[in-house]
């Protein structure tokens, strides 16, 4: 199915939000979701249903003022 | 000098909080921070390239010190928006502690005063502790205590702008009108100077960022910024002289030779 990962149009395989983020490379150690704009804890990425069109913001940390 | 203070539930000894964005490297950065004696760094949450690993490098590095993370919210335009950040960096960061910023004008940087407030009555609803930057407004600061900001941040002048305090009158304000707030001055900060200003009006920290990632020697900067936090705060402790209006001799003018043969002029 199609969806949005920070921005770019993606086509994945998997359908869970965990399952998606290993298909796609993320680092899930250092990462957060958000999923359609609304926080997604990283207890919940492997029972998390992905639909087609959804927008996934992954995020990690970075310097900041 | 032992000038210890409480924020939120965390007592600090150094009253300067450092920024680690713009910094030439890694390696600066740290020894500015080292320099700095800060124990409070501020940190963002961006998009992850899988291919480049993020900010790992950083944020392995930055676990190392002995500092605590005030993660912000830069960027974000609503209180939606702010509250979504806020809960990702509490995740992650491990702290209830969030930078609320609410940018509501792209050309200064100015916090919406109206999202500002709401944002941070919905993360003190959800057990955050709120360091909200905000502009120098009384009003809107006394909002921003009434939804439970312990910490309160108003700018010296616009993020990056180095023009140190601007509205000298309105910082005053806002220490003698809310005393029980932590005050700590937030962005504008250029030099030294300014922030022993802040200290010296009763502020009870600074948070500055651009003044030493982008001096020639940050580290070097940042071990001034240290000092003048130090001179500030302890000129305030002890207490500065009133202002006069005329010239009053410092010099004992009593016993004063040649006083008899001097003629008014």
């Amino acid at each position: 199915m199609q969806i949005n990962v920070n921005g770019q149009e993606q086509k994945v395989e998997a359908t869970t939000l965990g399952a998606i983020l290993a298909e796609l490379g993320y680092d899930e150690v250092d990462s957060v979701v958000a999923l359609n704009s609304e926080f997604v804890p990283k207890a919940q990425w492997s029972e998390r249903n992905i639909r087609p069109n959804d927008i996934l913001d992954v995020l990690a940390p970075m310097v900041g003022g | 000098m032992a000038d210890r203070w409480t924020v939120y539930d965390t007592e600090l000894t150094s009253r300067l909080f450092l920024g680690t964005a713009r910094y030439p490297s890694l390696a600066v950065l740290q020894a500015a921070i080292k320099n700095s004696g800060t124990e409070v760094v501020t940190t963002s949450l961006r998009r992850q390239n899988p291919a480049q690993q993020g900010g790992k490098s950083f944020w392995s590095k930055l676990q190392q010190l002995d500092c605590r993370v005030l993660p912000n919210t830069a960027g974000c335009h609503t209180a939606k928006e702010a509250t979504t950040l806020a809960q990702m960096s509490r995740e992650i960061f491990q702290t209830d502690w969030i930078k609320l910023e609410v940018t509501g004008d792209e050309y200064n940087l100015q916090p919406d005063p109206f999202e500002l407030v709401v944002a941070a009555d919905q993360l003190s609803k959800l057990d955050f502790q709120v360091f909200a930057y905000t502009t120098e407004d009384l009003v809107l600061c006394s909002r921003l205590r009434d939804v439970g900001c312990e910490v309160i941040m108003p700018w010296g002048a616009p993020i990056g702008t180095g023009k140190g305090i601007l509205n000298q009158y309105a910082l005053e304000t806002l220490r003698n009108r809310l005393p029980e707030v932590s005050l700590v001055l937030d962005a504008g900060i250029g030099q030294p100077s300014h922030v022993a200003q802040a200290m010296e009006l009763g502020f009870d920290g600074v948070l500055l960022n651009t003044a030493i990632a982008t001096a020639d020697d940050p580290a070097q900067m940042a071990e001034a910024m240290k000092f003048a936090t130090f001179a500030g705060r302890a000129a305030y402790l002890a207490g500065p002289m009133a202002e006069s209006g005329t010239a009053h001799p410092s010099t004992p003018t009593v016993d004063l030779p040649f006083w008899q043969g001097r003629r008014q002029k």
